[in-house]
């Protein structure tokens, strides 16, 4: 475990504003891809810091700080996902495949790349599925544990999302 | 459904053109058939430019001075998961309903109306499921959870399955009361909610 770590556990606020720094990127292209939503994205980083400040006694070092903090983050993203109606409203809204068709309109700040607006623009359990399976690395028994859907579910999802995601990147 | 079924639907499925009841068919068929699900991963591999994608992308603004001010409202340092003080007062205190309770249930005569009638033994094989699938979540999370922690959250389901066990007694010697089919299946409510908090905590953690 680094000094880092250990001091941020202590109370070290500065500390763990250096663990901050090394990692909000990779955390927050996690969030920007499981929110598919700049606004939400930023939001969702930082409760995963919050959640990781308050619990961070409790990381040992068996796994390593980075695997940990993603972790944190999607849980807070499914935790978040089933307490807020505003994003289910929002979410609804991407669940119209239409958004697919409207490209630059419908992406969030920071998604430049082609793939990273299709994957925004996939309907949510798609999305979610596609970037815990496919970028994250997540099994599918895994994913179903996480979110509560049956491992079926999570391989037609990843069909899903991946036919879509063929078909807009073709366009 | 049948796999020539389900290859059928598979591009349907994909474009959303299934009703919600087709497609949960075909979803269930893929947790019984694994040739249909290798042949769906053959039919859709990854896309392209995957391997491309940046592994770290910053947030537009600098999140820090909000993180800043939300740790420092916390108050506190950073600490291992623990059971709130709640918990502990909610257990308490649901010891001491359902012995007050147990109490007055027996001590006046019970209505006994069909209406009032619940499958109890129907409800408590749902919660003994739900029960003993977050039990199995709360024993993987153990290790992730403090010790001290750890033995609370198991000195309050003892509390629990004691009014439970007690409430189940008191209904096997009275069956046709139905105010105390209600108490067993609150104490089932109790029981599930107090694992899926202590479960969500171990995963958090």
């Amino acid at each position: 475990m680094s000094e880092l770590v250990r001091r941020a556990q202590a109370g070290d606020s500065d500390a763990f504003a250096a663990l901050y720094r090394t990692h909000v990127g990779k955390v927050h292209a996690l969030c920007l891809r499981l929110a598919g939503d700049a606004h939400d994205a930023a939001d969702l980083t930082q409760d995963t810091f919050v959640r990781a400040w308050e619990s961070l006694a409790s990381f040992r070092g068996e796994s390593a700080l980075g695997s940990w903090l993603h972790r944190l983050a999607v849980n807070a993203f499914l935790g978040t996902r089933r307490a807020s109606g505003r994003r289910e409203r929002r979410i609804f809204a991407v669940e119209d495949p239409a958004v697919l068709e409207r490209g630059e309109e419908t992406a969030a700040p920071g998604l430049s790349m082609d793939l990273e607006q299709a994957i925004a623009g996939l309907p949510k359990g798609a999305r979610t599925v596609f970037v815990l399976h496919d970028i994250e690395g997540y099994q599918h028994e895994e994913i179903a544990r996480m979110t509560g859907i049956a491992s079926g579910t999570s391989k037609a999802q990843l069909f899903r999302a991946r036919r879509l995601l063929r078909e807009a990147l073709a366009r | 459904m049948t796999c020539r079924d389900f290859e059928a639907r598979a591009d349907a499925y994909a474009e959303g053109r299934l009703s919600p009841r087709e497609a949960a068919a075909f979803e269930a068929h893929l947790d019984r058939c694994a040739a249909c699900g290798a042949a769906l991963e053959r039919a859709a591999g990854t896309p392209p430019g995957l391997t491309a994608l940046a592994r770290s992308i910053e947030p537009a603004e600098d999140l820090w001075p909000a993180i800043r001010g939300r740790l420092a409202s916390l108050g506190q340092r950073p600490g291992r998961v623990a059971v709130p003080r709640w918990g502990l007062a909610a257990a308490a205190l649901l010891l001491i309903a359902f012995s007050s309770g147990v109490t007055a249930v027996l001590l006046r005569p019970a209505p006994r109306t069909a209406s009032a009638t619940l499958d109890v033994s129907a409800l408590e094989a749902q919660y003994a499921a739900v029960s003993e699938d977050l039990t199995g979540a709360l024993e993987q999370a153990r290790s992730r959870l403090d010790p001290a922690t750890m033995a609370t959250i198991e000195r309050n389901l003892r509390i629990i399955d004691t009014a439970l066990n007690e409430t189940r007694q008191a209904l096997a010697n009275d069956p046709g009361n139905p105010a105390l089919g209600q108490m067993v299946v609150a104490a089932w409510r109790q029981k599930v909610d107090l694992l899926r908090r202590a479960t969500a905590l171990g995963a958090e953690s």
